[in-house]
C-alpha cells in the first residue's frame, strides 16, 4: 500500500507505476544503520556492522534492499509536497545526483 | 516503510529489517517514487529531525545521582491531550522514531495507549525505563514499543557507583521479565571511570538475562551530574582511547545474538582507535552518527519546549510549531554551523563528518561553549602538542 501521512489520498503500490518497483542496489544505500535508532536521551549507532566481513555484510544489505522492495510505502515529508508523488514509471530515466 | 524525500533522495525507514536507510535519487527511484517539489526546490533548510526524544513526564523516584534532567518524585507529567498534540506535531514533520523518556514514563497509567498513539501516526515508539515497579500490567504496556531498554550499569557496585544507590535487582528482573514476556529488550550502560573495566562483565550478565541489544552511553555533564564530581567519574583517557578495542572484543564476543551500539558521544573516542580512523567511510557507511544535536536529532522537555538533543538548553521553539520552527529556530543555528565547519583538530580530522565536533555538552561544560570536546583523544593530543604561549 502506498499511503501519505497527513490525511493525503491513499494508493495501491501493486497497481500502476508501483507494479514492478526494481531492485534498489546496495551502492544506491548511501547510509544503512540497523535498528530503531533512538534512545532516550541520545542516538544510537550499531557498531557491530563495522566489524563483519565482507559477505556479512553484503547480506546485511541485501536484505535491506529487499526489505525496501516489498514492504509497504508510506511517504511523509513536512511541508504538504504536493507534487512529491509517484514516478511517471518505474523505468523513467534516472539522473545521477 | 516509511520514505521522506530529501534534496539528495530520501531517507528509508524499513520495519521487516528495521534500519534506517539514505537511499539515493536512482534507488528511489527504483522504487518508484519521486521527490517531486522537493528534489526540485533544491532547498538548503535544515531538515526536521528523524528522532526526536519526547519527555512523557518529569516525574521519577530513582533519584539517579546523575540524572540529567533532574528528574523527582513530584515532577509534571503533561495531560495525554498534549502529547497526543505533540506526537501530531513530530508525525507532520516527518519525524520517524520517537524516543519516550522523562523522567520515568512508566510512570504513566497511559504510556501504553500513547505507544498504540505514536503507531497510529505512523512513528516507530521506543522507551527507556529504570525498571524499578514494572509489574505484569506495566509490562503488557510495553509490548507496545519497537524496542525498550533499562538503564543498567551493572551488578550492585556498578549500578551505584553510576547512580548513586543500587537498583541492579530491580533492573536485572525487568530484563528478565521482558525478555520472557517476548518483547524486545535491550540495557542501556552508561560508562564511568569506575565501571568501564566491569562493561564486559555487564554486558555478559545482561545477555544472560535475556538483552539482544546494549547501548553503550558517555556520562555527561548536565543536570545532577553537572558538577565536579563529574571530572572524577567521566573516562579516563586511556579508557576513552580503548574503545574501539572494546567494541572489537564485544562484537565477536556477542556476534549473531546480541547488538552492540554506541551512544552520539561516545564517537569522538573512536578516533583514538587507528584501524577505525582509517576507515571513515565505512563509519558513514553504516551509520555511526555524532554529534547530531539540532540535526538529525531533536529533544522535547515536559513544557513542549524543544531542544537540540535531550542534554542541552532549550529553545524557544515549541513541539507543536516543529515543522514550520526548526529550520528556522535561531537557537539551533550554532550548533548546525559549528558541525559544518569546526576548527582544528576536527577540521582535519578523518572522522569528522560522523563525529561533527564532538559531544557540545562537554565542551559547553569544559569551556562555556560549542567546540573542539575536550576528552576526545585527538583534541587532547593537539592541545598537548600545540605551541603555548609564552
Ligand atoms: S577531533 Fe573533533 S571531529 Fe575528530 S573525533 Fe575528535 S571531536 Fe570528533
Ligand atoms: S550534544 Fe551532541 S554528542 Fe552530546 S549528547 Fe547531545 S547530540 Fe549527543
Amino acid at each position: 500500500m502506498f499511503s501519505r501521512r497527513n490525511g493525503a489520498a491513499l494508493d495501491d503500490r501493486r497497481e500502476g507505476p508501483f507494479a514492478n518497483p526494481r531492485d534498489v542496489t546496495p551502492d544506491q544505500c548511501l547510509i544503512v544503520r540497523l535498528g530503531h535508532g533512538a534512545n532516550c536521551s541520545s542516538v544510537g549507532s550499531v557498531v557491530d556492522t563495522l566489524f563483519v566481513g565482507a559477505t556479512v555484510g553484503g547480506a546485511i544489505l541485501a536484505a535491506v534492499c529487499a526489505a525496501m522492495k516489498h514492504e509497504p510505502v508510506t511517504v511523509v515529508r513536512q511541508r504538504p509536497a504536493k507534487d512529491s508523488t509517484v514516478a511517471d514509471g518505474a523505468d523513467k530515466k534516472s539522473e545521477s545526483t | 516503510m516509511i520514505v521522506r524525500f530529501e534534496r539528495w533522495g530520501a531517507w528509508v525507514k524499513t520495519e521487516t529489517v528495521p534500519a534506517l536507510v539514505a537511499l539515493d535519487r536512482d534507488g528511489v527511484r527504483a522504487l518508484g517514487l519521486d521527490g517531486g517539489a522537493v528534489w526540485r526546490e533544491e532547498s538548503h533548510e535544515a531538515s526536521p529531525p528523524i528522532e526526536v526524544h519526547l519527555a512523557v513526564t518529569s516525574r521519577c523516584g530513582a533519584g539517579c545521582e546523575g540524572c540529567y534532567l533532574d528528574a523527582k518524585a513530584d515532577g509534571v507529567e503533561p495531560p495525554k491531550a498534549t502529547i497526543e498534540r505533540a506526537l501530531d506535531a513530530l508525525a507532520e514533520a516527518g519525524v520517524f522514531t520517537v524516543a519516550f523518556g522523562g523522567g520515568e514514563p512508566t510512570l504513566r497509567d497511559d504510556l501504553g495507549a500513547l505507544a498504540e498513539a505514536a503507531r497510529a501516526r505512523g512513528l516507530a515508539p521506543v522507551v527507556t525505563t529504570s525498571g524499578l515497579g514494572l509489574g505484569p500490567r506495566k509490562i503488557e504496556q510495553l509490548r507496545a514499543f519497537a524496542q525498550v531498554n533499562v538503564s543498567y550499569d551493572g551488578a550492585a557496585e556498578a549500578y551505584e557507583n553510576v547512580r548513586g544507590f543500587d537498583g541492579s535487582a530491580a533492573a536485572e528482573t525487568a530484563i528478565a521479565k521482558l525478555a520472557a514476556a517476548g518483547i524486545k529488550v535491550g540495557v542501556n550502560v552508561v560508562l564511568t571511570r569506575k565501571t568501564f573495566a566491569m562493561t564486559k562483565a555487564t554486558i555478559r550478565r545482561a545477555a544472560s538475562l535475556g538483552a539482544t541489544e546494549v547501548q553503550l552511553l558517555r556520562y555527561k555533564p548536565q543536570g545532577r551530574a553537572r558538577s565536579l564530581d563529574y571530572l572524577a567519574k567521566r573516562l579516563s583517557a586511556p579508557q576513552a582511547g580503548s574503545l574501539g578495542a572494546l567494541l572489537r572484543e564485544l562484537a565477536a564476543e556477542h556476534e549473531g545474538r546480541l547488538t552492540v551500539r554506541i551512544d552520539c558521544a561516545l564517537v569522538p573516542f573512536l578516533s583514538a582507535d587507528p584501524e577505525l580512523a582509517a576507515r571513515p567511510k565505512d563509519l558513514q557507511r553504516w551509520g555511526v552518527l555524532g554529534c547530531e544535536a539540532g540535526e538529525k536529532l531533536g529533544a522535547t522537555r515536559v513544557d513542549g519546549r524543544v531542544a537540540p538533543c535531550s542534554f542541552t538548553a532549550v529553545t524557544a521553539l515549541h513541539v507543536e510549531q516543529l515543522a514550520s520552527g526548526w529550520s528556522r529556530e535561531p537557537s539551533l543555528a550554532p550548533f548546525r554551523a559549528y558541525a559544518a565547519a569546526p576548527p582544528e583538530p576536527c577540521a582535519s580530522c578523518t572522522l569528522r563528518d560522523v563525529c561533527k565536533g564532538g559531544c557540545k555538552v562537554v565542551s559547553d561544560y569544559a569551556t562555556g561553549g560549542i567546540g573542539p570536546d575536550p576528552e576526545c583523544p585527538r583534541v587532547r593530543a593537539h592541545a598537548t602538542s600545540a605551541p603555548h604561549a609564552p
